[in-house]
């Protein structure tokens, strides 16, 4: 298989904070990729060494077989996790300077950014200065700032995030446009659900370390055996302590139960239907991107010490 | 390894001269600058010429009553006193009449109605001691005056029986008057004036103002850069290294810019004869000076902005940076203090060595060179003083700035700064 991207051993201390160790995965081309973990488990410090912004201490990154330089940051589209512009500048001026920094200038790219800014229904602000433009358009702004030179990469740390439903919607649309036209977006998020309904590879990072990586199609089969989600009516408190039953954990939106032998599946749809349960939803085998993280994280979590949590206070240094 | 002359760069620069020459207080400061220090300079001049109110009062009372008719020709003949502003009475009185004329003249002089009361008491034959009664004795613009009147009054006075000619007196009268005469290399002499001086604090004070205005608005930009978090998108697209070095020459051109219209009037004055300024004021300003002035400012510029630079991106917001950036400014201000030296003794050994000094040089020497003539020899060696300094400055800046730029969280210490300039 072909990879458009590859990261190999990458390793990355702050002093003596190793925020990321030995870190490995591989972006197949056209995909979706997730970059997960919690708050501060090194996910920008990846990101910033895959744009070339940190060098890492050791390990390397390949862009199709080639080790990274200016030719993939004129290519890739960057929208950090925390946004930043120039206020004082207006935005069409901002667009086309993003644009001027990757090496296009013309009259298309123009065209371009007018109509982005009518997509994201922008059009009356383009002479506005960033500064008079609410949170949200502002971040519609960078947003339009990281794809306007149609980039074959793009790299969006925490999109979503500050985005009310309507603008989280658009922005989704505008991703899954830009996958079918082939480009390869890699995103790194907290937030599952979104993670599983856009990326088709992912990579789950904790404390600097990679716990899994793959596809997601492969990695909810691999941890679905014996999972079961369910949406209900009813009480199902019985559950509780019953010995066929492993875990039964509250997801809000579905409950998801874990039993202790693949057979045992069987078993709990009819004690449910005994219990007068009323099943409006039962997913054998099946399990959410959340529950693999939280699975995942949670189990790691537990060895973590409050110490190494206060050497999150990040030192940059041998950038 | 990054291009200097990219595209990228190029836009920098293009976005960052728009942002710092497009703003109103860059014309503002431009333009009111120059017109707010010819203004005060104006307004010194005026202020120092100044003599009082139209109706200044001054009495002069002496004990010898032969005196009177002297002082009152002195009054009539003095060229020098504007009769229309000055109004001097004159009389006799004795010691004891006179401290009584005194306590009753109190209330005038306290309330402003006579400026001030002479009495020349009798004294020695050779005693000239002359008592000045004011609300305000250390006036000069009345006292200096006065003074030459009653002296020449004196001068009279005393020679007056004596077989010597009105001539004799005329010269007795008379006090010395200096003409300055600057020795150059030239052939001719040229007259000296205040014009040199003038000259020489106006370069001390453009340059001045200008690194430190410049240099501020560098540490601002850079710290918003950093606070706003716009950096690290620039970074995706630029290395450090470039986007500091495209920021440096984008800020050392709207300085030169600055500079340059700054330095019209001395061009205009020097080369042309449109503006002429009174004998006592003129400069003379050669266009080798005005040259070095304008390179000297462009290499001192683009050092101080690597510094200023670097401190911006160790610290995260203004406040911090700004104390950060104290010793940068010491660095502008201890120059600046020392061209003032030269206005008192334009030779002394601080200033000449100051000049040729890593940073005290960018000031100190176009100053100089304004006052006296300074050898080709020293220039040269400023010069390259300078230069080395900026190669100096940049081998570790950068390094500081790529490093500091995406650094947040905790004020970092002194000794990893120096990690990162080493490393």
């Amino acid at each position: 298989m072909s990879y458009a991207l590859e990261a190999s051993h990458l390793k990355k201390q702050f002093g003596n904070f190793v925020a990321v160790d030995d870190v490995s995965f591989n972006i197949p081309e056209g995909a979706v990729f997730g970059l997960l973990g919690r708050n501060g488990a090194g996910k920008t410090t990846i990101i910033r060494m895959l744009m070339n912004i940190y060098l890492p201490d050791e390990g390397k990154v390949l862009l199709r077989g080639t080790a990274i330089g200016q030719a993939f940051r004129n290519r890739v589209g960057y929208l950090p996790e925390e946004r930043g512009l120039y206020k004082k500048m207006k935005v069409l001026e901002t667009i086309l300077f993003f644009a001027e920094l990757k090496g296009i200038k013309d009259q298309e790219v123009k065209q371009r950014a007018l109509d982005y800014l009518e997509k994201f229904d922008l059009t009356d602000r383009k002479e506005a200065k960033l500064e008079d433009l609410s949170k949200g358009n502002q971040q519609k702004v960078q947003f339009i700032c990281t794809i306007i030179h149609n980039p074959d990469f793009i790299i969006l740390d925490e999109p979503f995030s500050g985005l009310d439903p309507v603008n989280t919607n658009l922005l989704k649309d505008i991703i899954l446009e830009l996958k079918s036209q082939g480009k390869i977006i890699i995103f790194s998020t907290h937030l599952m659900d979104f993670a599983e309904k856009m990326c088709d590879h992912i990579a789950i990072i904790h404390q600097g370390k990679m716990l899994v990586h793959g596809s997601l199609k492969d990695l909810k089969q691999e941890y679905s055996q014996c999972n079961i989600s369910l949406v209900y009516q009813g009480d199902i408190s019985f559950l509780q302590g019953h010995p066929m039953i492993e875990k039964v954990e509250d997801f809000g939106q579905f409950t998801g139960i874990r039993v202790r032998q693949e057979e045992d599946v069987q078993t709990l749809l009819h004690l449910l239907v005994e219990n007068k349960v009323v099943i409006k939803r039962f997913d054998a085998n099946d399990i959410s991107l959340h529950e693999i993280f939280i699975n995942l994280t949670a189990n790691k979590s537990n060895k973590i010490n409050s110490g190494t949590q206060d050497a999150l206070v990040m030192e940059v240094e041998h950038v | 390894m990054f291009n200097l002359f990219s595209f990228r760069t190029m836009a920098i620069i293009k976005r960052e001269l728009k942002a710092q020459v497009m703003t109103k207080m860059f014309i503002f400061t431009t333009i009111f600058i120059p017109m707010i220090m010819f203004g005060l300079i104006g307004l010194q001049t005026y202020m120092m010429s100044y003599e009082g109110k139209k109706d200044t009062l001054v009495e002069i009372v002496a004990q010898n009553e032969a005196l009177v008719p002297l002082l009152k020709k002195a009054y009539e003949t003095d060229d020098e006193i504007n009769r229309n502003r000055f109004k001097v009475n004159v009389s006799s009185k004795n010691s004891d009449d006179f401290k009584n004329y005194l306590q009753s003249q109190k209330k005038s002089i306290l309330s402003g109605q006579l400026n001030g009361l002479f009495f020349i008491p009798e004294g020695d034959k050779f005693d000239k001691k002359i008592e000045y009664y004011s609300k305000n004795p250390k006036n000069n613009s009345i006292t200096l005056k006065i003074r030459k009147l009653i002296n020449g009054a004196l001068v009279e006075a005393h020679f007056s029986g004596t077989p010597v000619s009105e001539q004799d007196i005329q010269f007795a009268r008379k006090g010395t008057e200096l003409a300055n005469f600057k020795v150059t290399e030239k052939d001719e002499l040229e007259k000296d004036n205040y014009g040199a001086y003038i000259l020489a604090g106006i370069l001390a004070f453009l340059l001045y103002m200008s690194l430190i205005m410049i240099g501020m608005q560098m540490l601002r930009a850079v710290v918003e850069e950093k606070e706003n978090r716009v950096v690290e998108v620039l970074l995706s697209s630029v290395h450090a290294t470039e986007l500091m070095t495209a920021k440096i020459i984008a800020t050392t051109c709207a300085g030169l810019l600055q500079i340059m219209i700054w330095m019209l009037p001395f061009l205009v004055v020097s080369l042309t004869s449109i503006l002429v300024l009174p004998e006592k004021f003129q400069f003379t300003i050669t266009l080798f000076q005005i040259i070095y002035f304008v390179i000297n400012y462009g290499i001192g510029l683009i050092t101080f902005l690597g510094l200023y630079a670097a401190a911006g991106a160790i610290f995260d917001n203004m406040t911090e940076a700004q104390q950060g950036a104290m010793p940068i400014m010491f660095l502008i201000l201890v120059p600046f203090y020392i061209c003032f030296s030269m206005m008192n003794n334009p030779t002394n050994t601080i200033a000449e060595v100051s000049s040729m000094v890593p940073f005290a040089s960018i000031i100190v020497m176009p100053v100089r060179m304004a006052i006296v003539d300074v050898p080709l020899w020293q220039v040269a060696f400023a010069s390259l003083i300078n230069l080395g300094t900026l190669a100096f400055i940049f081998s570790f800046v950068g390094k500081i700035y790529r490093v500091g730029i995406l650094k947040t969280g905790k004020r970092p210490q002194w000794k990893e700064i120096y990690r990162w300039a080493r490393d």
